[in-house]
């Protein structure tokens, strides 16, 4: 059964150009004019008890929309879901009140260890419903639709029975949530597994994508002079991600877009500058000018 | 022959075991499931791109947790001690900022394999209060005034406690003076070393030495007394002038039933 719809009928609201919340900014931002619409938070950053960081998060928040942006969830584990972590999120985000609340198709824990990875799931009818059934348990302790990331890769399964964009589709219609498409992790699994980028583009849900990330990545040279494309987040975002980003915005119109940027983090002024070129390219398109998607 | 396809739980538990043991047995019983082109990565090429940035993400955390620790040991030995510990003492937490808490008390059980300087154990614990107390919200100074008013309630409904991040640690070596490098710890007598924010200078990270009397009088803050139990555990009032000092100084807060 498709699941394509009229971009019109997406799901999440378009905030603009936003960059990720990081520690080395927070006094910037609290205290200067930026030129940014939003910004997205880690969420795990801001859930420990008595910490500093949330006090800077609710200033913030009261001048700009907030996406909560989570790396533990472990959606695709098959460890039980973790009942303290999503209380604490669930606080969190009762005082925060984030537009967007979203998290990775990955998994980091097993058997209670916690590899502090986004690690990748075979892409099974298996894992699929797994994930799902995860995804719907969570929207409903939460009240409120999440959106999944898909995350850059080193390797894929044997086994694996479709493709990564018709694995995130199954998921995202049985769970109907949202996705967090991240176009860097699109381009770095092309080159690591040889697929068209475009084609996985074409092979989504669109409507559902709420939201977009960009970032850098570093090439690794192995030594038998194969390459793995590494999604570093400590580099300007590419040419070809650029082009993909393009083909994107061609497809849904002007879309909620930032850029991560999380190790040897350069000045806010230096990220602001890294956007730019985001906004020139979603001004090129009419929403009217869109396709059934 | 016949193929059969893992469970979810099955693929997580090899590639746990292949990326944490470092075992070439593990590793070697989780490469089949992966895909591997003629012209691509091989496959142990793909696996240990996930292998390096496991050690490596949990070292960098660690490192920046304990970075007196890190040059006390010196490159190899500390090396040899993350990869114990990070494999003996897993992360079971959501946030990589609790990754080192248990690496004093790991440190402490183990220290003849890493080295023959006994007040490792105690500079790390130092360390490890000291990062807990930089992500601590700030401290409320509480004056006189305001602890005079909440005392209105009854001695017996107010307790007395430590403000978040606040810690009391016990150690006879000054590991307070690594925290200026190339300082080697001497003996004290003192045992008690106070870790806080003071309030009352721009909440500046402090590790102040008491007497054993102040010890003794924070040792049951921290474990919730009441101010009735206080007077009580008491021969004379000298613990009131520290306790409006300490509260001033936003270590010590009061709540009430």
């Amino acid at each position: 059964m498709t699941d394509k719809r009229p971009i019109r009928n997406r799901l999440f609201p378009d905030l603009g150009m936003g960059l990720g919340l990081r520690a080395c900014h927070h006094e910037h931002v609290v205290n200067n004019p930026v030129r940014v619409n939003w910004f997205e938070a880690i969420t795990e950053n801001y859930m420990l008890d008595d910490d500093r960081a949330f006090d800077v998060l609710l200033k913030i928040r009261e001048r700009f929309p907030i996406a909560l942006h989570g790396v533990s969830l472990s959606i695709a584990s098959s460890d039980p879901l973790d009942r303290d972590y999503l209380s604490r999120l669930k606080r969190l985000i009762e005082a925060a009140e984030p537009v967007l609340v979203s998290d990775h198709c990955s998994w980091s824990f097993f058997d209670g260890r916690n590899l502090h990875d986004l690690l990748p799931v075979p892409f099974t009818e298996e894992a699929a419903a797994h994930v799902a059934n995860r995804v719907q348990e969570v929207q409903d302790f939460l009240g409120r639709r999440i959106l999944l990331e898909n995350v850059s890769s080193y390797l894929t399964y044997q086994f694996s029975e479709m493709s990564e964009w018709e694995f995130l589709s199954l998921i995202a219609q049985k769970a109907d949530c949202g996705l967090l498409l991240d176009v860097n992790n699109v381009y770095v699994n092309s080159v690591n597994h040889g697929f068209d980028p475009v084609k996985f583009l074409d092979g989504l849900p669109l409507w559902r994508v709420g939201q977009v990330h960009l970032a850098g990545h570093r090439e690794k040279i192995n030594p038998d002079g194969s390459r793995i494309l590494v999604d570093t987040h400590d580099q300007p975002v590419c040419d070809a991600v650029w082009e993909l980003y393009s083909e994107l915005v061609k497809r849904t119109g002007p879309i909620s877009t930032m850029v991560e940027w999380d190790a040897e983090i350069p000045s806010f002024d230096r990220l602001e500058i890294e956007i730019a070129p985001a906004e020139r390219i979603r001004n090129r398109v009419k929403e009217s000018e869109l396709n059934v998607l | 022959m016949s193929y059969k396809v893992p469970s979810l739980a099955e693929v997580q538990s090899a590639f746990t075991a292949a990326i944490v043991s470092g075992d070439e047995a593990a590793v070697e019983r989780f490469l089949p499931l992966i895909n591997e082109s003629p012209r691509g990565p091989k496959a142990f090429n793909r696996f240990k791109v996930y292998a390096d940035a496991w050690y490596i993400r949990l070292e960098e955390s660690l490192r920046e947790d304990y970075p007196q620790l890190h040059e006390a040991l010196g490159p190899k030995r500390w090396k040899k001690l993350i990869s114990a510990y990070i494999r003996r003492c897993p992360s079971k937490s959501f946030t990589l900022a609790h990754a080192g808490d248990q690496l004093p008390e790991f440190l402490e059980a183990h220290l003849d394999s890493y080295s023959a300087k006994l007040w490792l154990p105690d500079l790390a614990k130092l360390e490890r209060a000291l990062y807990r107390l930089n992500s601590t919200c700030d401290p409320v100074p509480w004056s006189p005034e305001k602890l005079m008013l909440a005392s209105d309630h009854g001695a017996s409904d107010v307790r007395l406690q430590f403000q978040p991040g606040v810690q009391l640690l016990e150690t006879n070596w000054n590991v307070e003076a690594c925290l200026e490098k190339d300082a080697e710890p001497e003996r004290v007598s003192a045992r008690g070393l106070l870790v806080f924010r003071d309030a009352q200078d721009n909440l500046l990270p402090t590790a102040e030495r008491l007497d054993e009397d102040e010890f003794r009088l924070l040792k049951m803050i921290e474990n919730g007394v009441t101010l009735v139990e206080l007077v009580d555990a008491f021969d004379d009032d000298q613990w009131l002038p520290n306790l409006i000092q300490r509260a001033s100084e936003g270590v010590v807060r009061v709540t009430t039933k």
